[in-house]
């Protein structure tokens, strides 16, 4: 049973859609249904990858260690601990075999704890190939065969194998996805134009990798020995004090910006070069990207559950969108939830650009989320929002305030500016946010929007919907406000009709989903008849 | 095709929907939980807010230089805390509500924040029934019926241990009946 993973079965797979050439004679070809009895190993190069990976480790430790003079005994302790990577990772390629049968792919791994996966074919519903710049260098990739189903853990949820050959993985993720055999030229639904370079410095990282610099910088400067505590800080601190504020403050501002744009526009050339969103002939999805770390995505189209664009605001000012799929099984319930790297269907585009693909995904003549009417949400909605800006600036401003009676004059001046701004920008958000919301019907789908920092307008497959969830503040009774959640099996679980009238909520939730209400629901003439 | 024929229809109607002889309104679900249950969520919500209180108030008592301040703390803490305990429990008792119907269970939970949750019966993923320390000490179960959505989960809190067991076995022979993947 061991040891038989290199003599496969040599014949080259049938399909003239294996891109490209093999970059590797040398490893036989992988996995075809006719090789469905043999056990296989792991490719073997991912050891002499570990062993890079730990290589470069305990040089890099040991420049720095003989940079900061550190004693011999510090020197002899670094290696042994990082040698055991690879000796791990042999063991391991020892004790891990996989096979695709007909009917299942089998996975049995693990050194000390021993498992054996198995998923019928036909529950794997995406097929996700990554490569990280080491592995690309031995020509690895590393498969993750996921199955959708969210039932325990997220680790039953997706079936992992560390590393294939390049080839082996390409012929892997094609024998998983394609079930009928056509041959066909794959569609092409969406590709990256570099026009669209122009959004990278509006996305949020802009902000944050500018201060990170600052950040990695003092870092760096740290661990090299420069001691930027003692020495650099001081000296800024009195460069400072000569020096005219405004002046310094605005270029240090601009300085921020400028390297967080920069940062935010290598991020998204890496990211997203080469992005290709491909329809297979089976209808699978597959969007490929990425320049030093390649990702393939392939997503089953019985797994979409409809469309969501993002537009968060400096995004929506310059005219640009993100497109995400709402589709089940594109990577763990962790990941599906906390990113959104894997069901992204384009870059940062243009609005119309994202309609076109959404359209063109769900097999729509028209984007569900602009050929929809949404309907407005009441004042109810403005005032909460209102009534929240006012509590947080009251709230802000008054803590200042209070602190300024106690301590110092000059926090109550701060406290009260502090107050207006907040309730300024507060309104400016509270409108905006009113205005996002709104629901509506169309064809196949409900759509739902809200959001003003990230505006997201979300269409749901009608029949995507696995049930609903009514949530009501005791004190929005009366008022008869509530938020709708429709819970669906893709992508986040949960889409929010946001501050919407109970009347109008279950009227919505009625249209969309037909006769699943009508036991829970009365019909009656008052618009308040929702107390008990 | 026919579906983009109705789009277009569904695009361009202005928004009636089917109930025009009223307004809609959630009726609440027709079974109460176990009286019990109220005794139940009254010990659990001492056992969260005493501790603290009662740690506070002993390091008061040990420690006479901090005491006004430590003492200001318990207060701080169990004021609001012991208001909760009283009021929460019957609070919560008048709005959990559930019943399950041939296609779908329906629930309603919570007391300041009250949820009303839908599953249609073939949604439905697993069934499980689960028993804290203190739920056993008053014999009481909660149903967890879990969809394939990560926010779908349904719970029904407070049903007498043999209820929630039957009521168990009910469900999950009714989904095994009923067609669909659960997705």
């Amino acid at each position: 049973m061991s040891a038989r993973g290199r003599n496969g079965t040599a014949d080259s797979p049938q399909a003239g859609a294996v891109p490209g050439d093999p970059t590797n004679a040398a490893q036989s070809g992988a996995g075809r249904a006719d090789a469905e009895a043999a056990w296989r190993r792991l490719d073997p190069r991912i050891i002499a990858v570990t062993s890079t990976g730990s290589g470069l480790l305990i040089i890099t430790a040991a420049v720095i260690m003989w940079w900061r003079d550190a004693p011999w005994w510090l020197h002899a302790a670094v290696p042994p601990p990082l040698l055991c990577f690879p000796v791990y990772e042999w063991w391991r390629w020892l004790k891990t075999t996989y096979r695709l049968t007909p009917e299942r792919i089998e996975l049995r791994t693990g050194v000390l704890v021993r498992s054996h996966r198995s998923i019928p074919r036909h529950r794997v519903r995406s097929v996700d190939v990554s490569a990280n710049p080491l592995r690309r260098i031995f020509g690895l990739s590393t498969v993750k065969v996921g199955t959708g189903h969210r039932v325990g853990s997220a680790d039953n949820a997706v079936l992992t194998l560390d590393a294939l050959s390049r080839r082996d993985a390409e012929t892997l993720r094609q024998d998983l996805v394609r079930r009928t055999a056509v041959e066909e030229d794959q569609d092409t639904i969406g590709r990256i134009d570099w026009k669209w370079l122009r959004y990278a410095p509006l996305s949020s990282w802009a902000v944050f990798l500018g201060l990170s610099a600052v950040g990695g910088t003092y870092e760096v400067l740290d661990t090299v020995g420069a001691d930027p505590d003692a020495v650099l800080i001081p000296q800024l601190f009195s460069w400072l004090s000569r020096a005219d504020l405004l002046p310094v403050i605005v270029l240090g501002l601009l300085g921020l910006v400028v390297v967080g744009a920069c940062g935010a526009t290598g991020l998204y050339v890496e990211m997203w070069w080469d992005f290709r969103l491909l329809r297979e002939p089976n209808g699978a999805l597959r969007a490929t990207r990425g320049l030093f770390v390649t990702r393939s995505v392939t997503l089953e189209e019985e797994r979409l559950r409809g469309m969501e664009i993002a537009e968060p605001l400096l995004l929506r000012w310059g005219g640009g969108a993100y497109t995400y799929a709402v589709a089940s099984g594109t990577g763990s319930a962790e990941e599906e939830i906390s990113s959104y790297v894997t069901s992204a269907m384009l870059p940062p585009a243009p609005l119309a650009e994202a309609h076109r693909v959404a359209a063109a995904v769900l097999r729509e003549e028209e984007d569900p989320t602009a050929s929809v009417r949404l309907v407005p949400h009441t004042r109810h909605a403005l005032l909460r929002r209102l009534r929240w800006a006012f509590f947080t600036g009251t709230g802000l401003g008054g803590l200042l305030v209070l602190l300024g009676v106690l301590l110092t004059d000059v926090l109550i001046h701060i406290g009260w500016t502090t107050a207006l701004v907040a309730y300024a920008a507060g309104a400016l958000f509270a409108r905006d946010a009113a205005r996002s919301l709104g629901h509506g019907v169309t064809g196949r789908y409900l759509v739902t929007r809200h959001g003003s920092v990230k505006r997201r307008t979300i269409a749901l497959r009608r029949d995507g919907v696995i049930g609903w969830n009514v949530t009501q503040w005791a004190w929005h009774r009366r008022s008869g406000l509530c938020t709708l959640t429709a819970t669906t099996a893709g992508g986040r679980g949960a889409y929010d009709v946001k501050d919407v009238l109970m009347p109008e909520g279950l009227r919505f939730a009625d249209e969309s989903v037909p006769i699943l209400l009508d036991h829970f629901v009365t019909r009656g003439q008052d618009r308040t008849g929702t107390a008990p | 095709m026919a579906d983009s024929a109705t789009s277009e229809t569904h695009a361009h109607a202005p928004p009636v929907g089917t109930a025009s002889g009223g307004d809609l309104a959630l009726r609440p679900p027709s079974h109460a939980p176990d009286r019990r249950s109220i005794g139940w969520w009254t010990v659990q919500a001492l056992v969260t807010v005493l501790p603290p209180t009662l740690i506070l108030v002993l390091l008061g008592v040990l420690i006479t230089p901090a005491r006004y301040w430590l003492m200001l703390a318990a207060a701080v803490i169990g004021a609001p805390g012991l208001l909760y305990t009283a009021v929460m429990p019957a609070w919560r008792y008048r709005v959990h509500r559930w019943e399950t119907t041939e296609d779908a269970v329906f629930t309603r939970a919570g007391w300041v924040r009250q949820q009303w949750r839908i599953a249609p019966l073939s949604r439905i993923q697993t069934v499980d029934t689960v028993r804290g320390p203190i739920q056993q000490m008053f014999a009481l179960s909660t149903l967890v019926v879990t969809t394939a959505s990560a926010a779908g989960a349904v719970r029904i809190d407070g049903l007498a241990q043999d209820k929630a067991r039957d009521l168990a076995e009910e469900l999950t022979r009714i989904t095994q009946a009923t067609p669909g993947d659960a997705t």
